[in-house]
């Protein structure tokens, strides 16, 4: 059984629905569900990408215990964190100060419809027909990419124990939802990275101070061998070309996250980052 | 441990990539996670936030 929330954006007359796994973690479910119907200030916050949150008083005592071994939330999906008393976030929840946690239920959205790098698509229509399809957007555009340069990887893991990793390389993972973009002569653009992982006796060898990040998990990022990719559709994101991997160097890795951008002489700008572990 | 954040450029709708530029010039602290802006006025903006974090940087 997949329980599903229903988010509404009272200003903009906008909804969409967020789900979670209830058999994977049917304490945290229950517990919000429990705690249901909420209504507060919304937020936009990065946790994982772009998230809608709110940021709502203590509802509970209960303390869910960490059910699955994914972290990150994907599209479409909402997470469930405590927020330590007295912590600015927390403050911001308001309700009874004597209560021990706050909460906030993330809801992840589509990326583009709330992006603050993309101002062109925040009109409230292109919101709403954003958020409209989340239902059969979740999965759709990605996996359609996924599916045909990916092995069948669904969904973005944050770790190869990820639930949706059982077909893609035990060793790669795609990491964080990726950034889309429509170019003014149509053609879709997504840039993702692979983060290479190996198992964390392998990763503690490899990179050194990187294996503490990756507690409890038996895995960690293995450092190095990250692959940047850009992937093209030309008919609206139906069918997907080869993908193009980015040679990136000097650089070790270029992970990106944000749209590729468009100038008006048709040059693309693709922004990125690296963790340079040997300075 | 340095963190770059950095630009990749095309020039042939997204087949070739190549002249990776840094946003941040010689700045001396990481930066991460950048997104990118076009404005009206033909600036690039670039946003982006410290690593480890604690602010956000425009370039």
């Amino acid at each position: 059984m997949v329980g599903r929330i229903e988010v509404i954006l009272m200003r903009h007359n906008i909804s969409c629905a967020a789900h979670g796994f209830s058999e994977k973690a049917p304490r945290t479910c229950n517990i919000i569900w429990q705690g249901l119907p909420q209504e507060r200030e919304l937020f936009h916050v990065e946790y994982a990408n772009d998230e809608i949150s709110p940021i709502v008083p203590g509802f509970t005592d209960a303390c869910a215990a960490l059910e699955t071994s994914v972290v990150t939330q994907a599209e479409a999906e909402f997470s469930f964190i405590y927020l330590r008393p007295g912590s600015r976030l927390a403050r911001r929840g308001g309700g009874d100060p004597r209560r021990g946690t706050r909460s906030i239920l993330p809801f992840y959205t589509a990326p583009t419809a709330y992006s603050c790098h993309q101002p062109r698509l925040l009109s409230p229509a292109l919101c709403s027909q954003q958020l409209s399809r989340i239902g059969s957007y979740k999965g759709s555009q990605p996996q359609l990419v996924a599916r045909r340069s990916c092995r069948g990887m669904v969904g973005f893991p944050v770790t190869p124990q990820g639930r949706h990793c059982g077909a893609w390389r035990r060793d790669h993972v795609i990491e964080w939802p990726p950034g889309r973009a429509q170019l003014s002569d149509g053609r879709m653009m997504v840039n993702s990275y692979w983060r290479s992982f190996a198992p964390a006796a392998a990763a503690e060898r490899r990179t050194d101070k990187r294996f503490v990040r990756a507690q409890p998990f038996q895995w960690a990022s293995a450092g190095g061998r990250d692959r940047t990719f850009v992937f093209h559709s030309l008919d609206n994101a139906r069918t997907w070309l080869e993908p193009v991997r980015i040679d990136v160097r000097p650089f070790k890795s270029g992970w990106t996250l944000r749209p590729i951008v468009e100038l008006p002489d048709g040059t693309l700008l693709l922004p990125c980052y690296d963790e340079d572990l040997d300075p | 441990m340095t963190w770059s954040a950095f630009v990749m450029r095309s020039r042939d709708r997204g087949r070739n990539w190549a002249e990776p530029t840094l946003t941040t010039g010689q700045a001396k602290i990481g930066f991460e996670e950048p997104g990118l802006l076009y404005l009206p006025s033909g600036k690039v903006i670039a946003l982006m936030r410290t690593a480890p974090p604690g602010w956000l940087y425009q370039s």
